[in-house]
Order: structure tokens, then sequence, then C-alpha cells
């Protein structure tokens, strides 16, 4: 019998469709109002450089947990306890942001000066506007039950992080920490299936025919009181 | 086949009215011609060649043209393909080459297999002929194309 016998993916783990090219889209809601961004509105950001990668970087911090080895010698390492995790998406940066994201990439919503349309925000240094933040990301393809990943945060930390070049353009740049939430969902099938709180989010999978639909509830999930 | 696929690819969006052409039938809008009751080329009858065949096809048609290799790494292999629309006039080639667009490149969003490579601009190929023919990639995995479904 061959060895490939044992394996169910034998056939699937080489078929070449597997490699597909993947775009980005990102969604976010301010948890307060800003600006013209009403509360618990959705914006969505914008294009993105096909070579950059919507993902976050993520962190963590062990301690080991050593104990003194009976027989002499090193010590023992009985467990290595996570401490910190932290998990960012250092690098956002629209092509095609609207006047909504430019806005929020300034830091603090405007207030209008007099009556003629000129506005202003102050000038803040590490401050983050909190928000919802959903990242969709789609493959093309035709079979309807092809699953597309849906990260789900319901708690980020939006910064701006400067601008970049490109193409000779420059595109603002945010950064997105990822906090925890830990409030209820009204959804009754998101709800049986997410259990561990507080969460920092999920990762849903969703056939392509069901991404609409899933999207229009998932957008009206964990809204700001 | 990489042209094979592309053109299944596109005919599944496409009308039926809009011909696709295999690199094999790149001859074809040039010989075209009205033809007598016998179905030979009709002496007197007029122009021959791609306007006729705009012509009998006024809603324009597409050329797929011979995947020209690129580069391998012994697993997967990159082919260009240059795919060109071609219609009696400007804003109906512009309209036919977003429509292969979407089906070869999908969205920005959702992207499909074929990256374009070299972008394309109308261009007057003759008076009545338009054309748009910008170049997507292909790739093979172990000698297969990476057509996604």
């Amino acid at each position: 019998m061959p060895y490939t016998d044992l394996i169910p993916n034998a056939a699937a783990s080489i078929d070449p469709s597997n490699l597909s090219r993947e775009g980005n889209e990102v969604l976010i809601s301010p948890h307060a109002a800003f600006g013209s961004i009403a509360k618990n509105t959705w914006r969505r950001v914008g294009y993105f450089d096909p070579a950059d990668d919507i993902s976050p970087t993520t962190n963590t911090n062990t301690n080991d947990i050593k104990a003194q080895n009976p027989s002499g010698g090193p010590d023992i390492l009985l467990e290595q306890e996570t401490t910190e995790a932290t998990a960012v998406y250092d690098s956002i940066a629209p092509m095609t942001p609207s006047n909504d994201i430019i806005a929020l990439h300034a830091g603090a919503p405007a207030v209008p000066v007099g009556a003629d349309g000129i506005t202003t925000s102050v000038f803040t240094i590490g401050a983050t506007i909190g928000a919802r933040m959903i990242v969709v990301k789609r493959r093309l393809k035709a079979d309807p039950k092809r699953i597309q990943r849906v990260y789900w945060h319901p708690n980020v930390g939006l910064a701006s992080n400067g601008t970049v070049d490109k193409q000779g353009r420059k595109a603002p740049q945010f950064r997105a920490s990822v906090l925890t939430w830990d409030g209820t969902l009204t959804d009754a099938d998101i709800k049986a299936a997410v259990t561990a709180f507080p969460t920092m989010g999920q990762i849903f999978n969703v056939p392509n025919d069901l991404l609409d639909d899933f999207l229009t509830r998932l957008m009206a999930e964990a809204p700001a009181a | 086949m990489i042209a094979q696929d592309i053109h299944d690819r596109l005919r599944a969006v496409l009308p039926d009215s809009v011909p696709i052409l295999l690199p094999e039938q790149q001859r074809e809008p040039l010989e075209a011609a009205p033809v007598d009751a016998q179905g030979r080329p009709r002496v007197g009858g007029g122009e021959r060649g791609l306007g006729a065949y705009l012509a009998a096809h006024p809603q324009g048609y597409v050329q797929v043209e011979e995947p020209l290799a690129i580069s391998g790494d012994g697993l997967t292999g990159v082919f260009w393909v240059a795919v060109a629309s071609v219609c009696p006039d400007g804003p109906a080639v512009t309209a036919l080459a977003r429509q292969v667009r979407r089906a070869l490149s999908g969205t920005p969003f959702a992207p499909g297999p074929h990256r374009e490579v070299t972008p394309a601009q109308p261009q007057q190929l003759a008076p009545g002929a338009w054309m748009v023919r910008p170049t997507y990639d292909a790739l093979t995995i172990d000698g297969d194309h990476v057509a996604q479904e």
C-alpha cells in the first residue's frame, strides 16, 4: 500500500488551483462619531498596493518556568508561560483614500472654523481612535462554496503611521493595534460560536455565496454603546 | 493549456457575438472575405481582411496570443499572454477590454488568476479598427496551469 493512502489530502495538497492571488478589503467603524463619520457607521479604507498584505504582526513575550533538576545538571524547563501577546496591523496604507479616511488619518475630529467650510483638528501625537475593523481576504473563484476569510476585530486602536510612497504618490498609512473586547453579541449563530471572552477578534471562513449576507450581519455586531 | 483556459474563462462571460480567437486562429481576421454561393471568397465582394471581419462582428473580437515563457524555478513556470481586444471604435474597445480584464484579473478586492503585467490603452490599428492589447501573466505549477475554479 503506498504511504499516500494514509494521507487524506494527498491529492488536494498538490492541486495547482490552490495557488491564487488574494485581495484585501478593510472596513472601519469608529466607536465615537468622528467628523462626518456618524457613530457605528462603516467606511471602506480603499485599494491597497498588490504587494501589501493586510495581516497582523504578532508578538509574544514568554516567561520560562523552571524547576531544579533533582539529579543535578541544568534546570528543567517545565513550561513557557505567555505573559504578553500583542497583535498590530502595522501598515494599512490605502492608495485611494476618500476624504473620510484622510480625516481619520489626522487623528482627531475636525471642528469648523467659522462657517465658510474651513475646519481644524488638533495636532496630536500618539492618539488612537477606537474602532471596529473587518478585513476581508478574497480570492476570485467561480466556485460559490470557495471559502473566503474574514478577520473581525471589535476593538482596535487606529493610529496614524505617517505616509508611504506609492508610485511617486503619497498614501496615508495607518497602524491598528488589536485590543480586546468584552461585550455581548446579538446574532444568535455568531454568539453560539464565539465563547472565549474577552476576545481580540475572530477569523471567519465564509463560503463565497454567503459572503455578502454574512458581512451585513457582522457589521451589526459589537456596536459602541 | 494556458491559451485554452484563458479562452474558456472569457467565453463564460463575453457575449456569443464576440469571437474569442486562439493563437492558432490569428490569421482568421486577416483572411476574412465575403464569400460567394460556393463558399469561396467572392470576386468583387468588397473589402477583405480586418475591415470585413469587423463588419461581420461589429461587437469586436478578442485574440488570445501565444503564451510567452518568461521564467521557471523548477516548480513554478511564469508565462506572459497578450490578450488583444479589437473593436470598430474606441469606446467599444475600452468597454470590451474592461470585461476581459474583469474576467482574467478580477477586481482589486477579489483578484483573479491573471495579473496584468503590461497595461494598455486603446490605439487605432487602422481607420475603423481599435485595439487594446495588455499582457497578463499565467502560472504553471509542475507543468499544470494554475486556473482557479
